[in-house]
């Protein structure tokens, strides 16, 4: 689970977010935002900056699957594998 | 300039002498007609004599210099100098920043924006300057006429030789932003019906610089062979010491950097505000023009017309709040939006309760494939306007009919027969022109280039004869002077020396004597600052200056009526006029002088220990209420309507003469001449012309006054009194050049108006 996934926002089904590893064959898209757990317990969301370069919001992640989001909502781990997340975000 | 407005006849009968729309009923009395008022001389409304209103008063007198902040290095913006550049203050650098280096389809580094605006306080202030300078451009409906062209240089930076794009997909990169930004891309038709209302021609075009920085002729592409695999958004590309290339000047080119970019990204782009040496878009090889190496569904070219909209100053559509409702792009005409729309949704797509036709997914700022996006709304067109009349205005400058001035400054005299106009040209330098007594210079319709990339107008004072001194606010908000000694301007013709500052008000200017200014402007807490030139000297220092205190709702309005001696007028929260005076010793606190105003104060003073204010109240009408030695009349109503603040000069004691437009854009004239006012109280003299900015208006003589007005076509006008009678007539005006047509500008006859070469390159870098 540590490290970077990007929103592979193709596979996206049923209200779930699916994440991939970064050397995914991804199709070209203008922008995909991105999480990553960091050991620390950081989590970090990766969005669109305001001129298109990707920008890090910082919350925290914990073990039981329930990660803080920050300012905008949080994200529940329903499924990880090593090249696959499934997320679902609440507000 | 028409001799009539409106057809209006020149008035004959005393009796109709006054201005057009007649006068509000029951209000010839002293005390201005809105609540609140003082009358007659009392002290108003149980106000602080000290201090005014709204609380947070500072206090006068104190700090020094620090809450104005930026007077430190970094990157000059705009205006030239010789006197160094206190610029963006603390902007210099990389717009990389720190973080850890990208991987492969993810990303690493914060964004430049984001991180600027929560590092750097001076950042936030440019951008929020450019902010309100976007809102006041399109709250008057202003563009630029004809056509905008950008001069762009594109640096291929490659390592492999497939990167190497060919010069064909660099022309068809070319032909895209030419069709997306005049609006006759051929796909436009995918714009839903409900929408097509809102595309815009931006009439800004693009081409290939043709000429390198030194002046010789170049293709405009510079190719440059790395070693580095690929880029990330840390503007390593943007500089040759990290693999990329080093961009060409800023002000004068608009910077393409294609390469390899890593972490799925198809480019980014620097807003207008950023720091100078990494300014420009940087774009992926293969989300580049239509051909080569461009790759489906990025091959139309729209990546690069979305980062140049960025470039001038276009938010996402969405509003950059993630896919919350509350984010807004500052465009009044875009539909609010969730979200970035991907791939090509389905018409209509409803978010943030914006239907029925919901998100405008063919706009260029929203994040759809190339051809999902086709179009910009009207206010993104004039968004861009704003941009590249302001902060980008030297970009365009050599193609905009560089140097045809649209006065907006004032005029002042050193001397018996003799007048020193300032104005700003389109490319927003300054630009200057004398009468020497029996000519103007340097010709009727001429005017000379002094430089600078300026957000306000010129404010210029005279000490003494063969003396002046003009200072302008840049586009970093900080203020700059130059000066004219009888033999020559300093720093040079066209430099400016730095005096440091973010200042939220053009500078008001005054004199008491030889080797003597005073400065004032609103800082950023819209309090007043104040500094001086005494002897050889500036205090409190070059780049300091002193806190008086206040929370102002307009610029200071200065008058010294004799040697150490300053009075200042200001509105306050509450729109009354607040007082405060330096009598040589020490700044007194804030006094309150009552009324609700809907013009800035206006003062004058025909000799010592005397003062006439003039403002406009929310009738329109005029008022007017003086000091006399001892105490403050009342405020005496004076009629109208008034379409303009007054402007009041006086040629001698006992002797006012005030000036406002009408309703009709007309100029109106009254006068006291020490028993009464002309032609009455309450009436004016019309005196013809359609003026689209207040007059100004000075006197070298007893019984001499000089009028100049800027006029629809954008001309300097001029008329004049001689102590018998008006010139060129009464309701007549002399012209003064200025005339405009293409981009606001047509080239008046060679010689008259600077030409595209001598402006660039007078532009400072």
């Amino acid at each position: 689970m540590l490290g970077r996934w990007t929103h592979s926002f193709e596979e996206d089904h049923d209200g779930i977010s699916v994440y991939r590893r970064d050397d995914f064959a991804f199709p070209p898209a203008r922008g995909r935002r991105g999480v990553e757990f960091r050991p620390d317990g950081t989590f970090v969301e990766w969005l669109i900056g305001r001129g298109d370069a990707p920008e890090p919001h910082l919350g925290e992640w914990e073990p039981s699957g329930v990660v803080a989001r920050g300012t905008t909502g949080s994200a529940l781990i329903v499924d990880i594998q090593p090249d696959r997340l499934e997320l679902v975000w609440q507000d | 300039m028409p001799r009539k407005a409106n057809g209006r006849a020149e008035k004959t009968n005393p009796a109709d002498d006054r201005m057009p729309g007649g006068m509000p009923a029951g209000k010839e009395q002293n005390g201005m007609p809105t609540g609140g008022m003082s009358a007659e001389g009392t002290q108003n409304s149980g106000m602080q004599a000290n201090g005014m209103p709204g609380g947070g008063m500072p206090g006068a007198g104190g700090s020094t210099g620090s809450r104005m902040g930026a007077t430190g290095g970094g990157t000059a913006m705009g205006m030239g100098g010789d006197g160094g550049s206190s610029g963006m203050g603390g902007m210099g650098g990389s717009g990389g920043g720190g973080g850890e280096q990208p991987t492969r389809r993810s990303c690493g580094v914060m964004d430049v924006h984001r991180r600027l605006l929560s590092t750097y306080p001076e950042y936030a202030a440019a951008r929020s300057a450019l902010e309100n300078a976007t809102s006041e451009y399109v709250a008057r409906q202003q563009r630029f006429a004809g056509i905008a062209r950008i001069p762009v240089v594109v640096h291929v930076v490659w390592n492999t030789a497939t990167q190497n794009i060919s010069q064909t997909q660099i022309d068809s990169q070319l032909d895209v932003l030419n069709r997306d930004f005049r609006a006759t891309n051929t796909d436009i038709g995918f714009v839903p019906a409900p929408f097509t209302g809102l595309v815009a021609d931006s009439r800004i075009e693009f081409y290939l610089a043709t000429e390198d920085p030194g002046g010789n002729p170049h293709p405009g592409v510079t190719r440059t062979q790395t070693t580095r695999a690929g880029f990330s958004h840390d503007d390593a590309v943007k500089r040759t010491s990290t693999g990329g290339i080093d961009a060409w000047p800023t002000d004068r080119y608009l910077n393409v950097w294609v390469c390899q970019l890593s972490g799925n990204l198809l480019g980014y782009a620097q807003f207008p505000g950023g720091p100078a040496d990494t300014d420009g878009v940087v774009i992926l090889h293969s989300g580049f023009g239509t051909t080569g190496t461009a790759a489906a569904p990025f091959d139309l070219g729209r990546t690069t017309t979305h980062e140049i909209g960025h470039y001038l100053n276009l938010f996402h559509i969405w509003g950059d709040d993630g896919s919350g409702c509350s984010g807004s792009d500052e465009v009044a005409d875009t539909p609010n939006q969730g979200g970035p729309n991907l791939g090509v949704p389905a018409f209509p797509h409803v978010s943030c309760s914006n239907g029925p036709n919901g998100d405008l997914f063919v706009n260029y700022m929203d994040y759809t494939d190339d051809r999902g996006m086709v179009m910009f709304t009207n206010d993104q067109s004039t968004r861009m306007a704003a941009c590249l009349e302001t902060v980008r205005a030297p970009l365009i400058a050599a193609t905009v009919g560089a140097g045809t001035p649209t006065p907006a400054g004032p005029v002042v005299s050193w001397d018996a027969n003799r007048l020193d106009a300032f104005v700003l040209g389109t490319d927003r330098a300054m630009y200057h022109k004398w009468w020497n007594g029996s000519a103007w210079g340097p010709s009727v319709s001429g005017y000379e280039y002094m430089g600078g990339v300026c957000m306000s107008a010129p404010e210029v004072a005279a000490w003494g004869p063969n003396r002046l001194d003009a200072f302008v606010l840049a586009t970093d908000r900080g203020l700059y002077h130059k000066w004219y000694d009888g033999s020559g301007w300093g720093p040079s013709v066209t430099g400016y020396e730095s005096l440091g500052g973010i200042c939220m008000s053009p500078p008001r200017i005054t004199t008491w004597g030889e080797d003597r200014l005073d400065v004032f402007v609103l800082g950023t807490d819209r309090a007043i600052y104040h500094k001086w030139y005494d002897s050889g000297a500036w205090g409190p220092s070059v780049a300091g200056y002193e806190n008086l205190g206040g929370i102002c709702m307009s610029p200071p309005e200065v008058v010294a009526w004799g040697p150490d001696r300053l009075d200042v007028f200001v509105l306050g929260p509450d729109n009354a006029v607040w007082h405060k005076w330096y009598d040589g010793s020490g700044w007194s606190g804030f006094e309150s002088l009552g009324g609700v105003c809907a013009s800035p104060p206006r003062v004058v003073a025909w000799g010592e220990n005397r003062l006439d204010l003039f403002v406009i109240g929310t009738d329109s009408a005029l008022y007017h209420k003086w000091w006399d030695g001892s105490s403050w009349s009342g405020y005496e109503y004076m009629g109208g309507p008034c379409a303009s603040a007054p402007t009041a000069v006086s040629w001698g004691e006992n002797r006012l003469d005030v000036f406002v437009l009408g309703t009709d854009s007309a100029l109106y004239h009254k006068w006291y001449d020490g028993s009464g006012w002309g032609p009455s109280l309450t009436g004016y003299e019309y005196m013809g012309g359609i003026c689209v900015d207040e007059p100004r208006i000075t006197a070298w003589d007893e019984n001499r006054l000089d009028v100049f007005v800027v006029s629809t076509d954008g001309g300097l006008y001029h008329k004049w009194w001689d102590g018998s009678a008006w010139g060129p007539s009464l309701t007549g005006y002399e012209a003064l050049g200025g005339v405009i047509s293409e981009f606001r500008g047509t080239r008046p006859e060679a010689a008259q108006m600077p030409s595209a070469t001598t402006a660039q390159e007078a532009v400072p870098v």
